[in-house]
């Protein structure tokens, strides 16, 4: 009888905290952390993104370089466990959805930044990669990273418009 | 100034994720997998259930000879017990209608535990822990007859069938590693339970009727669940739906309102054990 | 040296052409930066020890491409791309591959 009791702390109860705590914590930094992107996004609207392949032949493009920005983003408990259901009866799988568009618009942001730093305003042939890393065997840590990157440019209409970084 | 072909607007926020509250979509699908498990087991013990009277009882004897072989080779023994024991058991065997060719072996086992069990074979398990807090024979025939009931309505196989492929099925499609596997497991076991305590209520209003036939009353009878109330100690009865018996007061209530109902004798005079 | 994922680079026509070059790292995560990752693996959210170490194994990829490139007396290296990709035991590669090649007018970006 104790050890049912035991087993049972051990095997619902625990988890059921966790799962509240991911569920509450999660949420909680997922909501903050959409809220700097959008900051972040703001302040960065002066250096555009392309993801076109050619440069336009109408543009002056000075100083190209390579910028990337990534970012490893993990998933919580609840997030886990909601997928792990999800998986169980198929659909799409909505809390994951949020979590990669977190990763890739922080990447983007990253690699606005790059940009900026080098005096760009413009990034053509943006390009995006997704990955899940150091994911152990099972159960592990799932983490992603989304990278994105492009070539940066200062483009030079009516004399160079340089934001200070 | 920019060049005004080239821009950037602010592309408006949720289009790209954040459709379903993720709470719901957690709620929704939980409740599905649920209602999943549960018709998955409960499909499985219900074909057990109608397949369990089917089964010849020699393949019940065979499974637990490949298993077990050494059963009967108990080493702590006390063989008059068991002598006595198996002897009430014949005569409960013989106001209890079993199933052609289905037989009832009693093994008294020394050990603390108070506990006793059927399992495949029609092999009886009564652990000295509880044959020590028994004291009238009325109360012993309750007890075997229970266990009797179990083997006459094929219960271990039905239990062992129904839950070797319910087991099969869950772990195929969710696999039985990390918190989503236990929670399934434990989903099914829930299930299981429900069915377990049915098979219980059953055995008991069984084991009344054969406590009836032998005795002309059920005086001795509840007793078994007081004394396996009184080994309980200080703990609590796990909640019902985490049971695997009846709570013991309702299996009480449940013989002392069937015998009312039917005008059995609940009171007449016990006889001693040896 | 100008390093660049578009096919061209902008008024400077390549003049030749010297092939694939490419740098790779093979990462696995740190012990001791992995310390914290237990936590987020709880609550959620951006694992910057993670990130930190994606970056410098990029960075190194991407300085390994360029030392190829130079080698063979490339001047830039155009259509550059990434692949990562993971291996068994908590081990990412991370590739950078582009082609080398020869531009007018040199590495004044």
């Amino acid at each position: 009888m104790v050890e049912l009791w035991i087993d049972l702390i051990l095997g619902v109860g625990i988890p059921l905290v966790l799962l509240v705590l991911g569920f509450v914590v999660g949420s909680w930094a997922e909501r903050r952390h959409f809220r700097r992107l959008i900051e972040n996004e703001e302040k960065l609207r002066g250096i555009m993104g392309f993801a076109i392949r050619r440069a336009p032949r109408d543009l002056d493009l000075a100083a190209p370089k390579l910028v990337t920005g990534s970012a490893v983003i993990s998933v919580d408990y609840f997030k886990r466990f909601a997928a792990g259901l999800r998986h169980l009866i198929g659909g799409r799988v909505g809390a994951y959805e949020s979590l990669f568009e977190r990763a890739r618009r922080e990447a983007v942001v990253r690699m606005k930044e790059e940009a900026r730093a080098h005096g760009a305003d413009m990034i053509l042939n943006i390009k995006f990669e997704t990955v899940r890393i150091f994911g152990r065997q099972r159960g592990g840590i799932l983490s992603v990273e989304a990278l994105a990157y492009g070539t940066a440019y200062r483009t030079g209409h009516a004399g160079p418009q340089i934001p200070q970084s | 100034m920019r060049d005004p072909r080239y821009r950037n607007p602010k592309v408006p926020e949720g289009i790209s994720s954040g459709h379903d509250h993720p709470l719901w979509d957690a709620v929704k699908s939980f409740l599905l997998v649920s209602g999943f498990i549960v018709v998955v087991v409960a499909a499985c013990f219900i074909a057990a259930r109608l397949a369990a009277p089917l089964t010849p009882f020699s393949w019940e004897t065979a499974l637990i000879e490949k298993v077990a072989p050494s059963f009967h080779e108990t080493k702590d023994r006390a063989p008059e017990t068991e002598a006595y024991l198996r002897r009430l058991a014949a005569r409960l065997t013989k106001v209890m209608d079993l199933p052609d060719g289905v037989t009832v072996t009693v093994h008294y086992v020394k050990g603390k535990e108070v506990n006793a069990f059927a399992t495949l074979g029609g092999h009886i398990v009564i652990y000295e822990g509880l044959w020590r807090k028994i004291d009238s024979e009325n109360t012993a025939a309750m007890l075997l007859g229970h266990e009797i009931a179990h083997v006459k309505h094929r219960d271990p196989i039905a239990s062992a069938g129904g839950g070797l492929v319910a087991a099969v099925i869950l772990t195929a499609l969710v696999g039985n590693s990390g918190f989503l596997g236990d929670l399934v497991g434990a989903g099914g076991t829930l299930a299981v339970l429900r069915f377990s305590r049915a098979q219980e209520e059953k055995a008991d209003r069984a084991a009344a009727r054969a406590v009836l036939k032998l005795y002309g009353h059920l005086d001795g009878a509840g007793d078994l669940f007081a004394k396996l109330g009184s080994a309980r100690g200080p703990f609590k009865e796990p909640p019902k739906f985490l049971s695997s018996h009846p709570h013991l007061a309702d299996r009480i209530a449940t013989l002392e309102r069937d015998a009312r109902a039917r005008g059995w004798p609940l009171e007449g005079p016990k006889t001693p054990l040896p | 040296m100008i390093i660049s994922n578009m096919e061209e680079i902008p008024g400077k026509p390549v003049l030749r052409h010297l092939g694939v070059v490419q740098g790779s790292t093979v990462q696995t995560k740190n012990l001791f930066r992995d310390f914290g990752a237990g936590l987020k693996n709880l609550i959620g959210g951006e694992l910057k020890s993670y990130t930190a170490l994606m970056n410098e194994a990029r960075h190194e990829a991407v300085n390994r491409m360029t030392r190829e490139a130079v080698a063979i007396g490339a001047n830039a290296v155009v259509n550059v791309r990434f692949a990562t990709s993971t291996i068994t035991g908590g081990a990412a590669e991370i590739l950078a591959y582009g082609t080398a090649v020869v531009i007018e007018g040199g590495a004044d970006g």
